[in-house]
């Protein structure tokens, strides 16, 4: 269950995507067809226009829950589809129909569900592999955010390191992972996080990335700091390089003038 | 042309009879104060010498002045654009306290508060700096009238292109000669001390080319120091700035002549308003060596040119300030007579002090050990001078020996002149011929005669109305707003020591 994916909060990004995603590969058809799941056009059409509003058996939305209407006549639920022209734009009879039939289908659900999982599949597709090493430079701010959002580190904690003005992140995979922690952290709908990444939105693909990071905090190098070898190896380095710059500076003189002067013509 | 007005100088070393009063004169007026004991504005060097600093002409070894790279630029011999980061916190080339010297005072109170005791008591030397008793190895003058000294007079840097004979000759028992040189800041056209400053801190002044370091900006990191090859900025120990000579602006402002010119007990000293192209600095200072005191003069203009007089007065130079220059005997020894020279222009820094150079010792070496001369070898005894020709050139033409005989000639000429006046020995026609030899006229070597030997105060400086306040009104700083200002700005009391 994906119930974060679709509330009415952030549906623009999924929805331009998977519009975007019907207008480059033609129609769906085609593009369904060579995944090989034979294209339910009834569950496209529902996500596509009603999806925003409703839910079948999900709860309430800004509409109300569908789960309902497989008790309504089939007169009534006509003309109740053909009243959301308002919100959706217009409705041909044969969408109506399609409609009504996908809405008293007992199958409803599973159609749903399994539309819900073809488009999860095709977003994924569109995005990179999930890559642990972007994901901690992204946390790190050792890459920076494609928006220039600040870095997660600033205020969240994870592992061994970061700030503490937000929850501390080691144990989120236990809470959530995945799709859900990926909407979560792009979506960026608390409190605090809102307000500070509303104008400076984390791509799609940075929270990718991100959840990949964050569900792993067993591979995370808990030393941030190089190794005291490494610190020793270019203090010597440093000190070496400093003793060379004070010898070539130090080539124009021999000392002390007045000293040298006395101590040369003294000994004669 | 980009005409200037600078207040410039003219020591007249035949008359320096190193007495140390302008030294004294500038000490109790400026660096009497914790941090700068060591500092002298002013100081009187014998030469030869090794001078103070130590060695302080020795540029191979402080790298003040500037250079010619191989691309014939002037380029700073203290620092470049690589290696001035790293100076700021190692400069080998700096000169340090040692090469000055550990300022001392004595325990006087001991004289009053010795117990009874079979011995004299005594005032024993302690360091001005740590307080402790010190030994005292270097002093202001450690090399005062030491000529002849193999360890100070021997080793002064301009004899290097003298032969051993020379320097032998030199030497010799009983024809030792030596020659006072003062010094202060050259105030020069070209500074390399205010080109290193890594805070902006040094600066010359528009209207009469006082170069000053403004104690508010100064933040010690002493480029200046290395970077003036007169060493003539010195490091306060105490403040943490550098301190170098401000002409006595203070005074120099209310039409009095600087404190070591006032005091001058030889009446060495000229003060005069000078115009110059600034446009012809650079390439001036480009020229070759043997050449620079000519390119030098050449970038002094005269001020009763009346296309100079017109772009002056473009330039926001007030009449006032002209008609000084035209009666300026700055340039009358340096342009007209061409008997004042440089010191040292090698260092390319046109400095706008002239020295004079000195004929006394001239009456030297002859073969009967006669000092002595008659009018057919007047020249000649030029050249065998005690004081080689070879050596002064070193000092104020950067080794070409021209300048230097030139105005040797005319010196000597001028006594030639005043003798055939006052005793009438030399016949008419003899003088006239030492005169035409020495390229001047009677009515000049009148006029040489009337400025070194007779002139008053209102002859030797010549002070230009200063515009101070007309030139702090063009800034953002009127009168009214930075009143209770000097020229400097708001004085203030330095944050660390005092």
């Amino acid at each position: 269950m994906t119930p974060i994916l679709y509330t009415r909060k952030q549906p623009s990004i999924f929805k331009s995507l998977i519009v975007s995603g019907i207008i480059l590969s033609g129609y769906p058809a085609f593009a369904w067809a060579q995944e090989g799941g034979a294209p339910d056009k009834a569950a496209e059409f529902f996500f596509y226009r009603c999806a925003g509003c409703h839910t079948v058996g999900s709860g309430k939305l800004a509409g109300p829950d569908l789960v309902t209407a497989a008790q309504w006549s089939i007169a009534d639920l006509g003309p109740a589809i053909k009243k959301m022209e308002k919100n959706v734009g217009l409705l041909s009879a044969a969408d109506i129909d399609q409609m009504v039939e996908f809405l008293k289908d007992l199958s409803v659900s599973e159609r749903i569900a399994r539309q819900k999982q073809k488009i999860e599949a095709k977003f994924r597709a569109e995005l990179p592999p999930p890559s642990f090493e972007t994901g901690q430079k992204l946390f790190r701010g050792q890459k920076a955010l494609l928006n220039g959002g600040p870095a997660c580190i600033s205020c969240h904690h994870f592992v061994s390191e970061g700030g503490n003005l937000g929850p501390d992140l080691t144990t989120i995979k236990d809470r959530a992972s995945g799709v859900v922690l990926q909407s979560a952290i792009e979506n960026s709908s608390y409190k605090i996080m809102r307000s500070i990444y509303e104008k400076r939105k984390i791509s799609g693909e940075e929270a990718l990335h991100l959840s990949e990071y964050l569900t792993h905090p067993e591979k995370t190098d808990t030393r941030l700091v190089p190794t005291l070898r490494k610190v020793g190896g270019s203090a010597l380095g440093g000190l070496g390089a400093f003793l060379v710059l004070l010898w070539a500076l130090n080539q124009g003189r021999k000392g002390p003038t007045r000293k040298n002067f006395l101590l040369k013509n003294l000994k004669r | 042309m980009d005409v200037r007005a600078h207040i410039s100088m003219v020591f007249h070393l035949d008359k320096c009879i190193g007495c140390h009063t302008c030294s004294v004169s500038c000490k109790h007026t400026w660096t009497d104060r914790p941090g700068a004991e060591y500092m002298w504005w002013n100081n009187v060097e014998t030469k030869p010498g090794t001078g103070y600093p130590t060695l302080w002409e020795d540029q191979l070894n402080y790298k003040g002045g500037w250079v010619l790279d191989k691309n014939r630029e002037l380029k700073l011999r203290s620092q470049d654009k690589t290696d001035f980061f790293p100076k700021l916190f190692y400069n080998p080339n700096q000169p340090g306290l040692d090469d000055y010297y550990e300022p001392w005072t004595y325990r006087y109170q001991d004289l009053f508060d010795a117990p009874l005791s079979k011995d004299q008591p005594t005032a024993i030397p302690v360091s001005q700096i740590t307080g402790e008793p010190i030994h005292i190895e270097a002093g202001p003058n450690w090399d005062d009238d030491l000529s002849g000294s193999p360890l100070y007079a021997e080793n002064d840097p301009n004899f290097q292109s003298l032969t051993p004979d020379e320097k032998e000759m030199l030497f010799s028992v009983e024809r030792i000669s030596m020659m006072y040189l003062p010094r202060i800041c050259n105030h020069c056209a070209n500074p390399s001390c205010v080109a290193s400053c890594p805070s902006g801190a040094l600066y010359k002044r528009g209207e009469d080319g006082i170069v000053l370091v403004n104690q508010d900006k100064c933040r010690g990191w002493r480029a200046c120091v290395t970077a003036c090859p007169y060493k003539k900025v010195y490091y306060n120990w105490k403040t943490g700035k550098s301190e170098k000579c401000i002409l006595c602006y203070p005074r120099v402002e209310t039409g009095q002549p600087p404190a070591c010119f006032h005091t001058c007990v030889g009446r060495i000293r000229y003060m005069g308003a000078m115009l110059y192209d600034a446009e012809r600095i650079e390439e001036a200072m480009k020229a070759p060596q043997e050449g620079l005191v000519e390119a030098q003069r050449s970038v002094l203009l005269d001020p009763c040119d009346p296309e100079v007089i017109a772009q002056a007065q473009k330039n926001g130079i007030s009449p006032g300030w002209i008609e000084s220059a035209q009666r300026s005997p700055v340039f009358k020894y340096v342009c007209e007579w061409k008997l004042a020279l440089p010191l040292h222009p090698e260092f390319r820094t046109l400095p706008m002090l002239y020295y004079v150079p000195p004929l006394l010792p001239v009456m030297g070496r002859s073969e009967s050990n006669i000092y002595e001369h008659d009018a057919d070898t007047v020249f000649t005894s030029i050249d065998k001078a005690r004081l080689p020709m070879k050596y002064l050139a070193m000092l104020f033409s950067a080794g070409n020996i021209e300048p230097v005989r030139e105005a040797m000639k005319k010196l000597l000429a001028v006594r030639f002149f005043q003798r055939s006046s006052t005793l009438g020995d030399i016949e008419p026609d003899r003088l006239k011929k030492i005169l035409r030899d020495a390229g001047i006229s009677e009515a000049q070597a009148q006029a040489i005669y009337a400025l070194t030997a007779l002139p008053g105060p209102e002859d030797r400086f010549m002070m230009p109305p200063i515009q101070r306040e007309e030139s702090i009104e063009g800034t953002s700083c009127s009168p009214d707003k930075c009143k209770g200002t000097c020229g400097l700005g708001k004085t203030e009391h330095p944050q660390r020591g005092l």
